[in-house]
């Protein structure tokens, strides 16, 4: 006997897929509750295959029965956990994209929401099959190492420096209680080794088994965002990071929270600088926003090519504030501070990615190294407008007043350049005509912006930026909202003093050759005296106003928000929210399923015509004939010579041929089907079926295993009619 | 005459094992041809062996005889054998003053009919006539022959000199030809070394008796051939009056020769019903005699008995009915 199929194989490998799930431990909240609920779709697949084990059914029927049940259990599970059920696909659908969003969205561990807990049976639905199908199904017991320790992948992946090794143990303990179940398989294998397709079968197996694995890690790795996270970075914790939503809105009123330091900070070349946290490069009527960022943990050096600029190493004392972002002088080059910290190339924003992160700042120390860009007067207005960015830094914000455009080109008037058209901008803004005010424009119109410009002219730095950007776009030059603080105030010691009525916002525009380049057109600041028209200057608004964004805003650590938080995906590198819809998740996984039917149909309409054959109700006549094209059908699946000549003389040549079961078998068959054609009285059909089945098992086990599977999923009797 | 139980089919397998064993002492090398030659006595059936003298075709038919401890006359036909030699004459008895029938050659078990065509076409039918009828009518009495009875004639081929050729309708009657044909080489010289020792059909023992085989016949009889054979049987001589090559195909009677010798095969491989590769491995011997192949197949050298392979090639083996 090549290999025995011990009845209780079903059930250790139920137990061992049990057994698997332990890993997921460190990413959900509620293990017990997984593993209790999976126990229903394990149970499923070991009660099945241990019943028809004892039955001596056929394995691709034992295997398919419990691939129906197992799925049927899963749906019947989905259905019981989905909220509302308006039709059952549609709710699952809603269940998988719950649980997909969060699993992006959230951090390890993981509520144990219905979604999640969903795709958790779902996880443990299909190790369960991959296991049946490599053990029982490929007989390459082996191989399910790989399902096995797909959860303790994913947990590595995820959770890196703080898996506990100890989580491993399950997954072998399962490995081993499965190779164990197969009993014999050592003596046989060892006799069939000395076989070269043997070892074929056993290479393309492995292949075949590796790219499932492979493909089932891609599948979750698109649901699961990792971002530049490898296993080898030592970068501490990873997983997904919320960033607080730093949209600034334009039509409220700014409210300053009593003045408190934020951070002391003392620059190599003793000069103050302005301090950066993030670029909002969404720019609407009501405000501006983020885009997702994909996170780096490498390369800040290389992200940005305008490297022209003045080399200035920063050291910074953070006081006890929280933030995501760590401040920096544009454009950083790198950065030395503690704990896990990601940078998103567009806006060169450094952004935490540590466990506790909105908590890495407080009180740190770090030194950044920026260059920051210096350019002259000249040079930015000889400067053409950049290209190739993101579509959305050009975008001009919807319900702009028409009278905007007709201003926009009256200030920049016949500026050759875009450099030009900017200084221009800049100027008109830091006139006399523009005042600066905590009051937001009157909000009588959603527009503030429109408002802003042609009416009130009135407003803090967020409406100057806006104005700017908004103008600037215009005129087909990209532009962003720069979020951070001005250079505060010197210290005697040297050093610069920056507290919470600091914090400001001003444009950036893209200009041909010199990257992003800061503006102010905020009449209270001075900015770069190179390019801010010394003569446009107001003095400076007493009480020195130092504005602060809304309270929404939180690149300040002194405004919590209050607002619900939407995310940064880093993995999706483009606004499209793909992730958090779950639609192509789905898609994915009703694709695979797709792709597993396809590649199963031959198997499937052998199966059928199998049964059809074999059915017990036909007549004895036609049960012989039946019989005997099923039995004609097995040689030509596993490419046997198929003797011409009528049943029982056929029978007997085909008989010197196989193993001697399947010779007793297929004479028996033989001379059953021959009596029901010729002889008087024909032949009680009873045992055919059975018979068959002996014949089949002695077949499978005479053939290499590359024949097996091929017989089983390529069956050539479907194509192939050499009558 | 007691007549024993019919044998199982079983029993006549074995039956005929035994009486080809003992054959195959005396006939060196020639197992098939000794098969038939029981095959057409259980299908009481007659034999036409077709070959040139002296390769065996005597000794096959005695050693028949002898193995079935049967009666075994021979008759050889020469051009003045009369019709009444064969079957038999009444001659007046002086004593009883009555008519007696004294039974010709044709009265035995086995009739070894010597070089039939070098007999007179009038001998020939009377000989005919008596096999295909198992009875003799003579001065208006009805003789039966004695059961078994089987002919087993032999005939020179016709391009020898002083022979009468059997004409179609009476070579129709025969169930089977065979020719004998030269032994191997090493089986010739084996039968020269076993005849140093003296007559050897004198060594042939009986292995079993007349009534047997007739009760084997018997048996034979209940063999059961299922409709979907009848019908290729049929399919089979029909595509022979079909064939190109062919300017006769075979008779009806052909048909039933054919179906009993198939029931003797299955027989003898222990069925009791007839499978399609029974009647394929006899209609060779059965059909290939009762065919003319045309004159170019003549000219081509196309053998008969290639002609009926080709045609059972072109009949389609039965599945069901």
């Amino acid at each position: 006997m090549r290999f025995s199929y011990h009845p209780l194989s079903s059930v250790i490998v139920a137990a061992a897929v049990w057994l698997g799930l332990l890993p997921l431990a460190p990413l959900v909240q509620d293990l017990p509750q997984v593993l209790t609920r999976s126990l229903f779709i394990l149970g499923t697949s070991a009660v099945i295959g241990f019943v028809l084990a004892l039955l001596r059914a056929p394995r691709a029927i034992t295997l398919l029965t419990q691939l129906i049940a197992i799925l049927a259990v899963l749906v019947w599970r989905g259905l019981a956990l989905a909220p509302e059920a308006d039709g059952a696909v549609e709710s699952l659908r809603f269940l998988s994209a719950d649980g997909v969003e969060l699993i992006q969205t959230g951090a390890p561990p993981l509520p144990m929401e219905p979604g999640v807990l969903w795709l958790c049976l779902v996880l443990a639905a299909v190790l369960v099959i991959v296991v049946e199908l490599l053990v029982n199904g490929l007989e390459q017991p082996a191989w399910s190492i790989a399902p096995l320790a797909l959860t303790y992948g994913i947990s590595a992946l995820i959770i890196s420096t703080d898996l506990e090794w100890w989580l491993l143990a399950p997954v072998i303990l399962g490995y081993v209680a499965v190779l164990l179940s197969v009993t014999g398989a050592g003596e046989a294998a060892g006799k069939a080794s000395r076989a070269g397709s043997y070892h074929l079968s056993r290479s393309l197996v492995g292949l075949g088994g590796g790219a499932a694995a492979l493909a089932l890690a891609l599948l979750v790795a698109l649901i699961v965002p990792l971002g530049d996270k490898q296993p080898w970075n030592d970068g501490g914790a990873d997983g997904p990071i919320q960033l607080s939503d730093p949209t600034v809105r334009l039509d409220q009123d700014l409210r300053r929270p009593t003045d408190s330091p934020v951070l002391t900070y003392r620059t190599s070349t003793g000069e103050p600088a302005y301090l950066r946290t993030v670029a909002l490069p969404k720019l609407t009527s009501a405000g501006a926003g983020l885009l997702p960022m994909s996170l780096n943990r490498s390369g800040l050096d290389r992200a940005y090519p305008h490297r022209e600029g003045e080399r200035v190493d920063v050291e910074i004392q953070m006081a006890a504030v929280p933030s995501e972002y760590l401040p920096a002088p544009f454009a950083p080059a790198s950065w030395d501070a503690d704990g896990a910290w990601s940078f998103d190339p567009d806006t060169l924003a450094i952004v935490a990615s540590g466990d506790n992160r909105t908590q890495q700042t407080v009180n740190l120390g770090y030194r950044i190294s920026s260059n920051i860009p210096e350019p002259s007067r000249e040079e930015i207005q000889e400067a053409q407008a950049g290209s190739g960015l993101n579509a959305v830094t050009r975008e001009v914000p919807d319900g702009l007043a028409p009278e905007v455009g007709t201003l926009t080109r009256a200030v920049v008037g016949d500026a050759a350049t875009a450099g030009e058209k900017a200084l221009r901008i800049q100027q008109f803004l830091r006139s006399a005509e523009f005042n600066y005010s905590l009051q937001a424009p009157s909000s009588s119109s959603s527009d503030a912006i429109s408002n802003f410009l042609l009416a009130d002219r009135s407003g803090y730095c967020i409406h100057f930026a806006s104005a700017m950007i908004a103008m600037a776009r215009i005129e087909g030059i990209d532009a962003r909202m720069a979020i951070g603080f001005v250079p505060g105030e010197q210290q005697a010691d040297g050093t610069y003093a920056v507290t919470s009525h600091d914090a400001h916002a001003w444009p950036e525009l893209y200009l041909d050759g010199l990257g992003w380049v800061a503006f102010e057109p905020t009449p209270a600041y001075s900015g770069n005296p190179e390019y801010v028209d010394p003569s446009a200057m107001q003095p400076e608004a007493s009480p020195s106003p130092t504005p602060e964004p809304t309270t929404t805003a939180v690149p300040t650590p002194a405004a919590p928000t209050a607002q619900p938080t939407p995310t940064v995906q880093p993995t999706a590198p483009t606004e499209g929210t793909e992730g958090t819809d779950g639609g192509p998740a789905a898609g994915w996984l009703l694709g695979v399923l797709g792709v597993l039917l396809l590649l199963a149909l031959p198997a499937l309409v052998r199966l059928g015509l199998r049964y059809a054959r074999l059915w017990p109700g036909q007549e004895a006549e036609q049960a012989a004939d039946a019989a005997w094209a099923e039995v004609r059908a097995l040689f030509v699946d596993y490419g046997l010579a198929w003797p011409e000549g009528s049943p029982g003389p056929v029978g007997q040549a085909a008989a010197e041929e196989l193993p001697p079961q399947g010779a007793a078998a297929l004479t028996a068959i033989s001379s059953t089907v021959e009596r029901s054609r010729f002889a008087r009285d024909g032949a009680a059909p009873t045992e055919l079926a059975a018979q068959v089945g002996a014949l089949r098992t002695a077949l499978a086990r005479a053939a290499a295993s590359s024949t097996r599977v091929k017989a089983v999923f390529l069956p050539a009797s479907l194509w192939r009619r050499d009558q | 005459m007691n007549q024993p139980a019919t044998p199982s089919l079983y029993e006549v397998s074995q039956l005929a094992t035994r009486i080809a064993a003992e054959m195959a002492r005396v006939i060196e090398g020639k197992p098939h041809q000794i098969r038939m030659a029981v095959i057409v006595l259980l299908a009481e059936g007659h034999l036409l062996i077709e070959d040139v003298p002296g390769v065996g075709k005597t000794v096959l038919a005695k050693s028949l005889g002898r193995a079935i401890a049967g009666d075994v006359k021979r008759i050889q036909f020469t051009p003045d054998l009369l019709p009444s030699d064969v079957t038999g004459v009444s001659v007046f008895n002086q004593s009883t003053r009555e008519f007696e029938f004294k039974p010709g050659g044709i009265f035995a078990h086995i009739v070894l009919g010597d070089e039939i065509n070098r007999a007179s076409p009038k001998t020939q039918s009377a000989l005919l006539e008596a096999m295909a009828e198992s009875q003799v009518s003579a001065d208006g009495k009805t003789y039966h022959l004695r059961q078994p009875f089987m002919v087993i004639a032999t005939q020179n081929p016709i391009e020898m000199e002083g022979t009468y050729p059997l004409p179609e309708a009476q070579r129709d009657r025969f169930m089977a030809r065979i020719t004998m044909g030269y032994p191997a080489r090493r089986s010739e010289v084996a039968m020269l070394a076993s005849h140093a020792g003296g007559d050897q059909l004198m060594s042939v023992s009986a292995v079993t008796d007349a009534a047997s085989v007739a009760a084997a016949i018997r048996a034979v009889r209940g063999v059961f051939v299922a409709p979907v054979i009848n019908d290729y049987i049929v399919s089979i001589v029909e595509a022979t009056r079909q064939h190109p090559d062919l300017r006769l195909g075979a008779s009806p009677r052909a048909s039933l020769h054919l179906m009993r010798a198939a029931r003797v095969e299955a027989a003898l491989a222990g069925r009791d019903y007839v499978i399609p590769e029974d009647v394929r491995t006899l209609a060779p011997e059965v059909l290939s005699h009762r065919v003319l192949p045309t004159v170019e197949a003549q000219v081509a050298r196309r053998d008969p008995a290639e002609i009926i392979t080709s045609v059972l090639a072109s009949v389609p083996t039965p599945a069901r009915g």
